[in-house]
């Protein structure tokens, strides 16, 4: 193919302006999708999009109760969205999340962060402020975002997730070390 | 689409909650069936592209972005850009043979794009089939001889 073919294809039929849009419509602006996880591809699960009609904001949680992706345009669909649902499909959102939250362990380590083991076997540390002694518990919303982001949306794994800062209640001394010369031993021999 | 039903699919959004139930049992059940034909043929599609279809889940809730047809010198070539939030790539049909498309109610399609359901590939003697079925009743269906995958852009 010559650089002509490529900046001037002919025939050229060329379809774009993507946005995303209604699928089964609730009602007052929000629609949504159903679809069962690929059988034949393990660690889709059954899930469902939940959308403002506009394209506006875009919401996807698995059956089980946790989060599919990261919410888009907004931070989570709104209780009339939620509503609308599950009037018209059964799918109660809110009660779904809580069922997940539920099986979610929330461990301590000896460094003062915390390991959240999902119910998927995916684990997370919260780094919070080493050595503070009051590190506070992280907020479902924390939880479920720290899965979306950095799940694997079914996949067993582990893994850090180093962003979330949850601030002490009181201020925490930081220890400043000045810096050694590499060729000067700190004990003196 | 062979094994992925749409009628299937759109029935999982009756409000007859017997039927949904119904529809789910039947569509895995038949989506099932396309396991084993995939895995006997799916050696033969090029290792780069089978390797970023699998990584990338078989491009479910992909967005199809742009769809663009080039007739060049008697030959076809179709380029598909779909992303997620985190990924874009092109991929490119040659030897494009035939385009179908089926987009029963144009809200789902322009402006409003398509996410990419399910998948079914088909291999026949020298030519490749593609089966997208998107958007619950949409389905895009392309005959080509190559297939090969660009990682666009890390978004």
């Amino acid at each position: 193919m010559n650089i002509l073919d490529e900046l001037m294809p002919l025939g050229s039929v060329k379809l774009t302006n993507v946005k995303n849009d209604t699928n089964i419509s609730l009602g007052k602006g929000w629609s949504y999708r159903y679809e069962v996880g690929d059988v034949n591809m393990p660690g889709n699960n059954d899930h469902i999009h939940l959308f403002k009609t506009n394209g506006s904001q875009e919401y996807s949680q698995n059956d089980n109760g946790s989060p599919k992706g990261g919410p888009k345009g907004g931070s989570g669909p709104s209780k009339k969205a939620k509503k609308l649902l599950k009037e018209k499909t059964g799918w109660d959102w809110d009660a779904k999340e809580q069922e997940w939250l539920n099986k979610i362990e929330i461990n301590g380590s000896e460094l003062g962060d915390y390991v959240i083991v999902y119910p998927d076997g995916t684990e997370m540390n919260t780094r919070f402020f080493p050595f503070s002694m009051l590190a506070i518990l992280p907020t479902d919303e924390v939880i479920i975002k720290m899965y979306a982001e950095g799940g694997t949306g079914g996949q067993s794994t582990s893994g850090d997730i180093d962003v979330y800062f949850t601030p002490s209640l009181m201020p925490v001394p930081v220890l400043q070390f000045s810096p050694v010369p590499s060729f000067v031993s700190i004990f003196g021999f | 689409m062979k094994y992925y039903k749409k009628y299937l699919w759109l029935q999982m959004h009756s409000p007859d909650e017997k039927l949904r139930q119904e529809a789910k049992t039947k569509f895995r059940e038949s989506a099932k069936e396309y396991g084993p034909y995939f895995e006997k043929i799916k050696s033969q599609l090029p290792e780069q592209f089978l390797e970023v279809f699998n990584d990338m889940k078989w491009f479910h809730d992909f967005s199809i972005s742009s769809i663009c047809v080039n007739n060049i010198a008697k030959s076809t070539t179709v380029k598909l850009t779909i992303e997620d939030d985190e990924n874009r790539f092109v991929l490119k049909l040659s030897d494009v043979a035939t385009i179908s498309m089926d987009i029963p109610n144009k809200n789902y399609w322009m402006p409003s794009g398509m996410k990419w359901g399910y998948t079914e590939f088909e291999l026949f003697e020298d030519k490749w089939s593609i089966n997208i079925l998107c958007d619950i009743n949409c389905e895009l269906e392309f005959r080509f001889k190559s297939i090969s995958c660009e990682r666009f852009v890390s978004k």
